[in-house]
C-alpha cells in the first residue's frame, strides 16, 4: 500500500473535535463540526472512531458504483468527487460503510475528505497527535 | 454585520406547552451572555420570594460569544435559576459539547418557565421545539435516561440534559446531567425535577460566524500559544490535569496538610495515595476525555476491569468529589468511592454537597444524636452507598438529609448543626478555611453559598500569599469574584481564567462580536453582576447574619502541632466589615444605593425594599 493517509490511533482521540473544527473552517469557512468532512464518531465510553474514506481496505467501493453521472473516483489514493458531475442525488451517502461521505449543507453536493491535497488542516491541531497525517505510510 | 452571538433566546412555558423567540435586547447584550444575561433575566423575571421550586422559578441556559468558536476553553454552558438548596440565586457550569449545540440551534439562552402537569422531555431542533411524554423515564438513572431520549427522538448525535431519580424527588442538592458532565451545584436539578422537565435534547447545525475573522484568529492564535505553553510544563495545574485529571493535586494538598479529612477535623488524610488521581489510573484502564475544542482534556473516563463492578464505566471522580466522598469521609476504599461518585452521577446529586450532608450525619452519628444511626460511620463504603440511596429515594432519613446539611442538621437537632461545614446550605468545597482565610473568605461570601469557583485557591495553595493571615484578603478576594464572573459572561471553562488573561478574552470578543471593553469595563461587568446577585439574595432577606463560617471553623485543626485555634471569630468578622466597605456595601452587607448607583443598577434598590422573601425555602 502506498496511499496518503489519515490515521487515528483511537486510544489517544480525546474527542476534542479541533480536527472537524479546523476542517469546516478550512474548506467551509465556518465553525460548524456539523458539515466537517473529518468527523470523530463517539461511541462513548468505547473508543471513537474517524469517519473518513476508508478505500484501501473497503470490499466494494460502493459508492462510486452508486453515483450514476459517474462523478466518483479514486484518484492517486483518494477519493475524488467531481463537483460539476454532481448532481446531489444523495446516493453514495449511504452506500458507504464508513459514513465518509456528506451532502454539503451550502450548495448540496456530495463531499468527502481529499486530505487538503495533501496538506491537511486537521492534523495539525490535534492536541494528543492521534490523528496524523501519512503521505506516503510503509505498508500496512 | 457577522457575530457569533444569535441575539435570540428560546423562551418555553412548560405549562402551556408554547416556545417564542425573542431577541436578546440591548440592556441585556450588554451583560454578553452566559452569567451575565442570566442573572440579569432573572433578576427582571422572577419575583422577590419566588419558590425554587414552584412554576415562578425559572431556568436559564446561556451560552456566551465564544461558544461553539474555534476559540479553546470556552466549551461550558451555564445554568442560572433560584437554588432550591441556598434560597440564593444560582449559576452552575457543565461542559461537554452541550454549549455548541445550543449555540448551533440558533440561541445565546434557552428560558425554561412554568411547570409541566406530567414529565416530559423537550426537544429543541434548531427552529422547531416539541414536547414529548416521559412518564416512561421515572426513575430511570441520567445516562439511560439520555439513551432513551436520543433513541425516541431517533437522532443519536442530539445532546441531551437529564436528571436522575434525585432531580424528580427534588433532592434539594440534586444536579443535572450534560451527558458525562454536571451542573453539579445549588440544585438545579431539583429545579428540573419540580418542572416535571426529565430531559432536555438539543440539536443544530448552524454555522457559527465570527465578526472580525482576522482579529479573531489572531486572539485564538495568542491563546494556544498561551495554553500550548502551559500544557507543555507537565508540572503547571493544566499540565497535570491534562495528564492525570483534577485529581492530580492531592497528594501536594495533603503534603500541605490542608487536605479536609473526617468532616474538616483534620487536614491531613494518611490513606489520601489510595483515592488520588495515579491510584485510580493505576487500576482501572483510563482515558482521558475533552469537551468541546479544547485541548486540555482533564476528564478521566475509566472503565472497571473485574471484580463485583466489573463493565462498569465512569468518568471522574473529580478532585473535589476525591476529598468530599473521600477524605472528608475519611474513605479510602477506592471501588466504593469509584461507586459513589457514579451512583451520584446516574442518581443526579452534587457529591459536594451530599459530603458535607454525610459528614455532618456520621459525626451526628459518632454523638448519638442520630436514632436511626446504625452502622453509620466514616471510612465504610456501605454507609456512604446506603445513605446515598435512602437520599435519592427520600427514605428514611434520606428524607431528612435530602434537604442539605444546614436543614438536616436542625432537624437531627442537638449540636449537629455544627458538624454541618457549609455557607447558607450549600456544602462546603475542598479547602480549609482555618488555613486558606482568604479561601474562607470566598465560602461566606459568595452568591451561590459556600464557593470554590471564585477562591484564591491557588495563591493560597501556592504560598504566593500567606494563607494563615486576613491581611488583604477582603480585596484579592473581590477581585477574583469580579473576575470569574466576567469570565463567566464569555462562557469560559473556570480553569481558563488560569492560563487566559482578560485581554485574550477580549480579544476574543472584540473578534467574535465586534464588542470592544476595556479591562477596567470587563472587571466592571464582573462587579456589575456580582452586586446584581446580592442585590437578588438581600431581597430573599440574607445579610451578614448568613455569611457566616460552620462553628468548626474556629477550632483548632485536629492531629496537627498547635494547641490554639487558627481562625477566630474577630478575624472573620474583620475580613467581613473590610470586605462590605470594599464593595461599597452597609455593614449588614446590602449594597448602598451609592454603590448601586456607580454600577448602572440604581433601580434594582427597589427590589431590596420589598418584603416577601420565600420562608418556606429557606
Amino acid at each position: 500500500m502506498d496511499t496518503p493517509l489519515l490515521r487515528l490511533d483511537a486510544t489517544k482521540c480525546v474527542e476534542c473535535d479541533l480536527c472537524s473544527l479546523a476542517c469546516s473552517l478550512a474548506k467551509m469557512g465556518q465553525a460548524n463540526v456539523k458539515i466537517a468532512r473529518v468527523r470523530i464518531a463517539k461511541q462513548w465510553p468505547d473508543h471513537p472512531g474517524l469517519n473518513i474514506c476508508h478505500h484501501w481496505r473497503c470490499d466494494s467501493l460502493a459508492c462510486i458504483d452508486s453515483c450514476s453521472p459517474e462523478a466518483l473516483e479514486l484518484e492517486d489514493g483518494v477519493l475524488f468527487i467531481d463537483a460539476s458531475l454532481c448532481t446531489g442525488c444523495g446516493e453514495c451517502v449511504p452506500a458507504c460503510p464508513y459514513d465518509a461521505i456528506h451532502m454539503n449543507e451550502l450548495d448540496w453536493i456530495a463531499v468527502a475528505c481529499d486530505l487538503c491535497g495533501g496538506a491537511p488542516a486537521c492534523a495539525p491541531v490535534c492536541p494528543t497527535d492521534a490523528l496524523v497525517f501519512e503521505a506516503s505510510p510503509a505498508p500496512a | 454585520m457577522p457575530s457569533s452571538s444569535r441575539n435570540a433566546l428560546l423562551r418555553i412555558n412548560l405549562t402551556q406547552q408554547t416556545a417564542t423567540t425573542e431577541d436578546i435586547s440591548l440592556e441585556l447584550a450588554a451583560y454578553i451572555g452566559g452569567m451575565g444575561i442570566g442573572v440579569k433575566l432573572l433578576l427582571d423575571e422572577v419575583p422577590a420570594g419566588a419558590d425554587a421550586l414552584g412554576a415562578d422559578n425559572k431556568l436559564i441556559f446561556a451560552v456566551g460569544p465564544l461558544t461553539g468558536t474555534s476559540a479553546p476553553m470556552f466549551p461550558q454552558t451555564c445554568i442560572v435559576t433560584k437554588s432550591p438548596l441556598t434560597g440564593t440565586i444560582l449559576n452552575a457550569y457543565a461542559g461537554g459539547t452541550l454549549g455548541p449545540e445550543i449555540k448551533q440551534a440558533g440561541y445565546d439562552a434557552l428560558v425554561f418557565e412554568g411547570a409541566a402537569a406530567e414529565p416530559i422531555f423537550v426537544f429543541i431542533d434548531g427552529k422547531e421545539v416539541s414536547f414529548h411524554p416521559a412518564a416512561n423515564l421515572g426513575g430511570l438513572g441520567t445516562s439511560e435516561t439520555a439513551r432513551r431520549v436520543r433513541r425516541t427522538i431517533a437522532l443519536p448525535e442530539a445532546r441531551v440534559v437529564s436528571i436522575g431519580l434525585a432531580g424528580e424527588n427534588r433532592v434539594r442538592f440534586a444536579s443535572a446531567l450534560a451527558e458525562h458532565r454536571v451542573f453539579g451545584r445549588g440544585g438545579a436539578g431539583a429545579v428540573m425535577g419540580a418542572k416535571n422537565l426529565k430531559a432536555i435534547a438539543v440539536h443544530g447545525d448552524r454555522p457559527v460566524a465570527v465578526h472580525d475573522p482576522g482579529v479573531f484568529e489572531a486572539a485564538v492564535g495568542a491563546a494556544w500559544a498561551l495554553i500550548h505553553a502551559e500544557l507543555d510544563n507537565e508540572f503547571s495545574l493544566l499540565g497535570m490535569f491534562s495528564r492525570h485529571g483534577t485529581g492530580s493535586g492531592m497528594g501536594l494538598v495533603n503534603e500541605r496538610h490542608v487536605l479536609a479529612t473526617r468532616n474538616h477535623r483534620f487536614g491531613h488524610f494518611d490513606q489520601a495515595h489510595e483515592i488520588d488521581a495515579t491510584a485510580y489510573e493505576n487500576v482501572y484502564p483510563t482515558r482521558p476525555v475533552s469537551c468541546f475544542g479544547c485541548p486540555v482534556h482533564c476528564g478521566m473516563l475509566r472503565r472497571v476491569r473485574d471484580g463485583p463492578l466489573k463493565g462498569l464505566f465512569s468518568r471522574g471522580p473529580e478532585y473535589e468529589t476525591m476529598y468530599a466522598l473521600g477524605s472528608n469521609l475519611a474513605l479510602s476504599d477506592r471501588e466504593g468511592l469509584f461507586r459513589a461518585n457514579d451512583r451520584c452521577d446516574q442518581y443526579g446529586m452534587d457529591t459536594l454537597t451530599l459530603g458535607a450532608v454525610l459528614g455532618m450525619t456520621m459525626e451526628a452519628a459518632e454523638n448519638g444524636l442520630l436514632k436511626e444511626s446504625a452502622g453509620l460511620r466514616f471510612g465504610d463504603p456501605d454507609s456512604i452507598l446506603g445513605l446515598i440511596e435512602k437520599i435519592a429515594h427520600r427514605d428514611g432519613l434520606g428524607d431528612i438529609l435530602a434537604e442539605g446539611p444546614a436543614r438536616a442538621a436542625e432537624k437531627i437537632g442537638g449540636n449537629a448543626i455544627d458538624y454541618a461545614m457549609q455557607v447558607k446550605n450549600s456544602g462546603y468545597a475542598a479547602w480549609m478555611p482555618r488555613s486558606m482565610k482568604g479561601t474562607g473568605l470566598s465560602f461566606v461570601t459568595a452568591n451561590r453559598g459556600a464557593c470554590h469557583k471564585r477562591a484564591p485557591i491557588g495563591v493560597e495553595i501556592m504560598g504566593f500569599v500567606d494563607g494563615t493571615t486576613i491581611e488583604n484578603k477582603a480585596a484579592i478576594v473581590k477581585e477574583i469574584q469580579d473576575k470569574v464572573n466576567a469570565y463567566f459572561t464569555l462562557v469560559s471553562c473556570r480553569f481558563a481564567e488560569f492560563v487566559l488573561p482578560p485581554e485574550i478574552g477580549l480579544q476574543l470578543l472584540e473578534g467574535a462580536t465586534g464588542q470592544t471593553l476595556s479591562d477596567e469595563e470587563f472587571m466592571q461587568l464582573g462587579e456589575r453582576i456580582w452586586n446584581l446577585e446580592r442585590v437578588f439574595n438581600i431581597a430573599e432577606t440574607f445579610g451578614r447574619k448568613d455569611d457566616l463560617f460552620p462553628a468548626r471553623e474556629f477550632e483548632p485543626i485536629a492531629g496537627e502541632d498547635m494547641d490554639a485555634p487558627q481562625f477566630t471569630r474577630v478575624e472573620a468578622d474583620s475580613m467581613l466589615d473590610e470586605y462590605y466597605e470594599l464593595r461599597g456595601w452597609d455593614a449588614d452587607g446590602v449594597p448602598t444605593s451609592a454603590c448601586l448607583e456607580a454600577l448602572g443598577l440604581a433601580d434594582y434598590g427597589k427590589r431590596m425594599a420589598l418584603p416577601g422573601a420565600d420562608k418556606t425555602n429557606r
